[in-house]
């Protein structure tokens, strides 16, 4: 059996992380945690080594960008994935910040697509 | 003022002007043509005249200064606007030559040339410088002039001829019982050769035999002293004139004989008497006809000629040492007596 | 050479064209060379006078000086005559002394001879001399040069004659050369008488005519001047040239030819003045001769100095000549400039003053106040000027009137354009106000639905998860619910699309590359479809300023709904082309002059469908938000909308051309960037 990914899920809307950590886990694929704020995420990043991080963009406190910022400078190796509800339209996701993540997920997103792009994500950061 | 400057810097206009320019420039150049200054005077050219006494001699040089003087006053004087070269061969015919061959490369005006021997070669050199010669006997004769009215060349000259009688007669005169002269003479000389033969013929009016007595130097004189003649006869030549008289007035002397002298020289040093010529007028002749020429005669229109008259010199001395007295009438148409 | 010529003679070029130059060139050929011409002229005429003048003089002086010479030397002549006579007088008296002493009368040979040698010693004058008894037997004989022998003694025959005559008188021969000598002589036959009229003898005397040279020969008649001396016989006495004397020519005896003897006188021949006198007792001719030459030698060198003067007179105006033509050329043309410029400038002017009117500017008057004819021109055009202004001026006058009522027509007229075009902007702006409002607000919303539709997603497969189902029915119903889902994302999407201005990055690029991108990326739709792309786009497209990724955006939006307009296939063109704007037309919503004024460069780019086409009832809502005529579900109704957006932001034009059922071409003007050649 192959040994479950890590995931670190952080989205301050609570039914969000519920529902799509237990659609992940589902999978059997992933051993998902879910926090509510960024720097709760970083928090829990100091202390487990994650396969990989999905992070919401608009947050109190501190957002998307400063996460995937301060995540990548310990481990510039740990993929992430922006989830939001923006889309890249270049004014809130600039390209900049887009570049800075390892991809861009635009909510609503339906579960498939999800689980795609997550295997996506991995398997590319497995060949690393 | 733009348009002044336009307009003259106008391509055409330039053009034109220049051409118009061109040819004002070649009229004033035609009209500015230097005229020829007059003829520039000649600088003043010094007259040259070369004198060739052929041998060294008092009375020749007597007849050169007269005839110096004779120049000098008509105006050409020497130092001023004269040069005269005089140079004496010494009676040698190679010196001579090269003498005048000198006078004709300096182009002398004129050469003076003394004697026969001496004009011959002046002659054959100098063919195109006006010669004058003097002391000359037989001028005609030796070929150095066709006539002496016309010498159809260019030499004319003085002669110093006597005539044969002339002299033979001044001898009878003093001395009558002459029927031998000895005729002592320079040998081949052109001049005593005419002459001997003259006296000769003349003699033949006298009674007189006229023996040839040709020396070329002082010792030959010996060969005739055994001769018996009556008188002696010293011929005008230039070995004669130079060296030859003493010696032989002072043979004449010992043998107390006669001696009839053709020149001056001769009775001054001890010959009896003689007709001769003043070689100092025949100097001053032969200037006149110098002075002829440089002034435009050609030779060949002058004469030759000799002394007009007799010139009779008498020694006394002579005469009392002989024991001969000097008739009167002798005395009366003598030149000079010397006592 | 007449090419060389030819060549030549242009370069030189005479003839100036210009009319100032022509001027010009006489003026200054008249201003140096006729002075100069006159000067010369005149010079050489007052030459030609100075000349004669001079030639005259000396010939006058010529004549004097002639006069004065032949006077002088006929007097010298004259003197030397005298001299002659006297001479030979004298000598003559001499023999005549000779002749009476005793001894001679007595006919005494020996003491005569003594005498006569004693005589002609002292006398070298004398040649000979003889006593000769009464018949002419010589009995005594002298000679100066030679003895004489008994044998020369002569009978003179001449004699005899007087023998017995008692009137005999000396006389002397003519003038001869005597053989001996060559010289000229003559013989003086004097008698020896005892008492008058007892003649004993003759004392016969040679004398030598040469010791006379000396006398003659020893004054001066001039340089190159002689004085011979003739007998009458013709026999040359005494002359330079001795040898003319002995061959006895005179050279003057044609001179003489018809002269007697006696005659005195002055002859001029060519070359030679002459002066003759006669020597009286003697018979003789005494002659100057003086060459003219000599003779009038100062007068000569006179005339020679005159006339080297005037040569010097002539070459220095020759030389002030040189040095003046320069300076006359120089001020010539100096006053001829002046004067030319008198007469073109005002020409010019009046050039000036044609150009002018011909432009219109009928004020224009010519400023020239010169009294000449091109003064009169000058007047008379200024006047013509002024008439034209004034018909002008009335014309402008009707025109501007005209002109007036016109302006008021036309300011209503602008006025209404005006306010329609400031009514149209308005409800424009309000339109995009609105439009921005509803944007910011959709904008706003639009992000908040999509949070709780994102719950509802993961939601959807939480429950369906945790529930289990496997139930095929339900498991239906839950992916409509989540397709429900998807289409509102879309929705939102597209809303947000259109609300959101998004910054515009305009750079100056090449269509062609929007295009093929916008192709490629539509490529599988076209090929699923079937239908087949032409493009008719030129090789190079002017640059215009767009977005690269907006206006992708609008070509993909126009492509595909090509696309879905033939879902069975077909022809889709896509055209471009420049175009000059010379009309005025309407995009939708919009007037071309909104963007564009005549004359303004643009770039259309058509792209043609040939699908079921649009309605003409339906043509003018397609690009109202949220019109669409697909199903529910299919459309947004967004496309076109947004699309005229991103034009309109892009200050340029879109247009629809459509017939129902043949097709529909979308139609894009942009304008080209400002300096863009029209390709």
């Amino acid at each position: 059996m192959l040994k479950k990914k890590k995931v670190l899920l952080i989205d301050d809307e609570e039914s969000i992380c519920r529902f799509t950590k237990f659609n992940l886990e589902s999978t059997g694929k992933y051993d998902v945690t879910a926090v509510l704020s960024g720097e709760e995420g970083l928090k829990k990043a100091k202390e487990t080594a994650f396969d990989l991080v999905i992070t919401d963009f608009r947050m109190s406190g501190i957002n998307g960008e400063q996460v995937i910022e301060a995540l990548k400078r310990k481990n510039p190796d740990l993929p992430i994935l922006l989830f939001s509800i923006y889309h890249d339209d270049q004014t809130t996701i600039t390209p900049t910040i887009k570049s800075k993540a390892d991809g861009l997920l635009t909510k609503p997103v339906d579960f498939e697509e999800l689980h795609a792009v997550i295997e996506k994500v991995l398997e590319k950061f497995d060949k690393k | 003022m733009t348009y002044f400057w336009k307009t003259v810097v106008h391509k055409q206009y330039v053009v034109a002007i220049r051409v118009v320019g061109f040819f004002f420039i070649l009229l004033a150049v035609f009209l500015s043509h230097p005229v020829s200054s007059a003829s520039a005077k000649q600088k003043e050219k010094k007259i040259q005249i070369g004198i060739a006494p052929w041998v060294n001699n008092e009375e020749y040089n007597k007849n050169i200064t007269a005839f110096k003087k004779r120049l000098a006053l008509v105006g050409f004087v020497e130092g001023q606007n004269t040069i005269y070269y005089q140079e004496n061969a010494q009676g040698d015919p190679q010196k001579q030559i090269k003498i005048i061959q000198s006078f004709v490369d300096k182009k002398v005006d004129l050469i003076y040339s003394l004697t026969t021997p001496g004009t011959l070669i002046t002659k054959s050199i100098a063919k195109d410088i006006p010669i004058v010669f003097s002391v000359v006997l037989f001028p005609v004769e030796t070929g150095i002039i066709k006539s002496f009215m016309s010498s159809e060349n260019n030499c004319v000259g003085t002669r110093n001829y006597i005539s044969e009688g002339k002299q033979l007669e001044t001898l009878f005169t003093i001395f009558h019982q002459v029927r031998k002269m000895g005729f002592i003479h320079l040998k081949e000389d052109p001049d005593s050769t005419i002459q001997l033969g003259r006296m000769k013929d003349m003699g033949k009016n006298f009674d007189l035999e006229v023996i040839d007595m040709p020396v070329s130097s002082l010792n030959e004189l010996k060969n005739f002293s055994n001769e018996t003649v009556d008188a002696f006869y010293l011929a005008c030549d230039t070995f004669i004139q130079t060296e030859g008289e003493d010696s032989i007035i002072d043979m004449a002397h010992n043998r107390k004989i006669p001696t009839l002298s053709c020149s001056r020289s001769g009775i001054l040093k001890g010959a009896l008497v003689g007709d001769v010529v003043d070689l100092t007028n025949l100097g001053t002749v032969a200037g006149k006809k110098a002075a002829a020429i440089l002034t435009g005669q050609s030779p060949t229109e002058l004469i030759t000629e000799t002394q007009q008259g007799s010139y009779v010199v008498v020694n006394l001395k002579t005469a009392a040492s002989l024991g001969l007295s000097v008739p009167d009438k002798l005395l009366a148409i003598s030149s000079e007596i010397i006592q | 050479m007449t090419k060389q010529k030819q060549s030549i003679l242009e370069k030189i070029n005479i003839h100036p064209k210009k009319l100032a130059d022509r001027i010009l060139l006489f003026l200054v050929t008249m201003a140096v060379g006729a002075p100069t011409f006159v000067g010369i002229t005149f010079f050489l005429m007052t030459h030609t006078q100075i000349s004669k003048a001079i030639s005259d003089l000396t010939t006058q002086t010529k004549i004097t000086l002639e006069a004065e010479i032949s006077a002088k030397n006929k007097e010298l002549a004259e003197k030397i005559s005298i001299l002659l006579n006297e001479r030979v007088k004298r000598l003559h008296s001499l023999i005549v002394a000779a002749s009476i002493i005793p001894e001679v009368v007595d006919l005494n040979a020996e003491y005569s001879e003594f005498l006569l040698k004693k005589f002609v010693y002292q006398n070298p004058s004398f040649l000979e001399i003889s006593v000769a008894d009464r018949r002419g037997q010589e009995i005594v004989k002298v000679s100066r040069d030679d003895i004489v022998l008994k044998k020369d003694f002569k009978v003179i025959s001449d004699l005899a004659k007087f023998a017995d005559s008692t009137e005999a008188k000396s006389y002397k021969t003519e003038v001869k050369i005597s053989e001996k000598t060559g010289l000229p002589f003559i013989v003086l036959f004097q008698p020896i008488e005892r008492y008058k009229g007892r003649l004993q003898g003759w004392l016969i005397v040679s004398i030598d005519l040469s010791y006379l040279w000396d006398l003659i020969s020893s004054t001066s008649v001039g340089e190159g001047g002689y004085t011979y001396v003739v007998a009458v016989n013709g026999q040359l006495i005494s002359h330079p040239n001795k040898k003319l004397i002995y061959q006895g020519k005179d050279p003057f005896a044609d001179v003489f030819k018809d002269i007697p003897i006696n005659e005195e006188g002055t002859i001029k021949t060519k070359k030679y003045l002459l002066t003759y006198v006669h020597t009286t007792y003697l018979n003789w001719r005494v002659v100057t001769v003086l060459p003219l030459e000599e003779a009038l030698k100062p007068v000569i060198a006179t005339e020679d100095l005159l006339s080297s003067y005037l040569k010097g007179l002539l070459s220095k105006m020759g030389n002030f000549l040189l040095l003046i033509s320069p300076l006359l050329f120089f001020i010539g043309t100096i006053i001829a400039l002046f004067l030319t410029k008198g007469i073109t400038t005002p020409i010019l002017k009046l050039v000036k003053g044609t150009q002018a009117i011909a432009k219109g500017n009928f004020s224009t008057r010519v400023n020239v106040k010169t009294d000449d004819e091109i003064g009169v021109l000058a007047t008379s055009f200024n006047h013509m000027a002024e008439e034209m202004e004034r018909l002008v001026q009335k014309e402008r006058e009707l025109a501007a009137a005209e002109a007036a009522a016109d302006t008021e027509r036309a300011r209503s007229r602008e006025l209404k354009d005006a306010y329609e075009k400031l009514k149209r902007t308005q409800n424009m702006l309000l339109h995009a106000e609105k439009l921005s409002a509803v944007g910011q607000l959709a904008s706003g919303v639009a992000h908040e639905v999509k949070n709780p539709l994102g719950i509802i997603s993961q939601g959807l497969k939480y429950i369906q998860l945790k529930l289990n189902i496997k139930d095929k029915e339900l498991q239906k119903d839950f992916d409509l619910i989540n397709d429900a889902v998807k289409r509102a994302d879309k929705i939102i999407r597209g809303l947000l699309d259109f609300s959101v201005p998004t910054k515009l990055e305009l750079k100056p690029a090449d269509l062609t590359e929007v295009i093929d991108a916008s192709v490629e990326l539509v490529a599988k739709e076209l090929s699923l479809s079937g239908i087949k792309l032409k493009k008719e786009i030129p090789s190079s497209l002017p640059k215009v300023m767009i977005d690269h990724s907006q206006m992708q955006q609008v070509f993909i939006n126009l492509l595909l709904n090509a696309v879905h307009a033939m879902p069975k296939g077909g022809d889709l063109i896509i055209r471009c082309y420049t175009r000059n704007i010379d009309e005025f037309t309407e995009g939708i919503g919009r007037r071309s002059t909104d963007f564009f004024t005549v004359g303004d460069n643009t770039l259309v780019c058509e792209i043609e469908d040939h699908g079921h086409g649009i309605p003409k009832n339906i043509l003018p809502r397609v690009f109202e938000p949220f019109f669409t005529t697909k199903a529910p579900g299919k459309g947004t109704g967004l496309g076109l909308p947004v699309t005229r957006s991103i034009i309109d932001t892009h200050r340029g034009l879109i247009d629809i051309k459509s017939t129902e059922g043949k097709g529909t071409t979308m139609i894009i003007t942009l304008p080209v960037v400002k300096g863009e050649k029209h390709a």
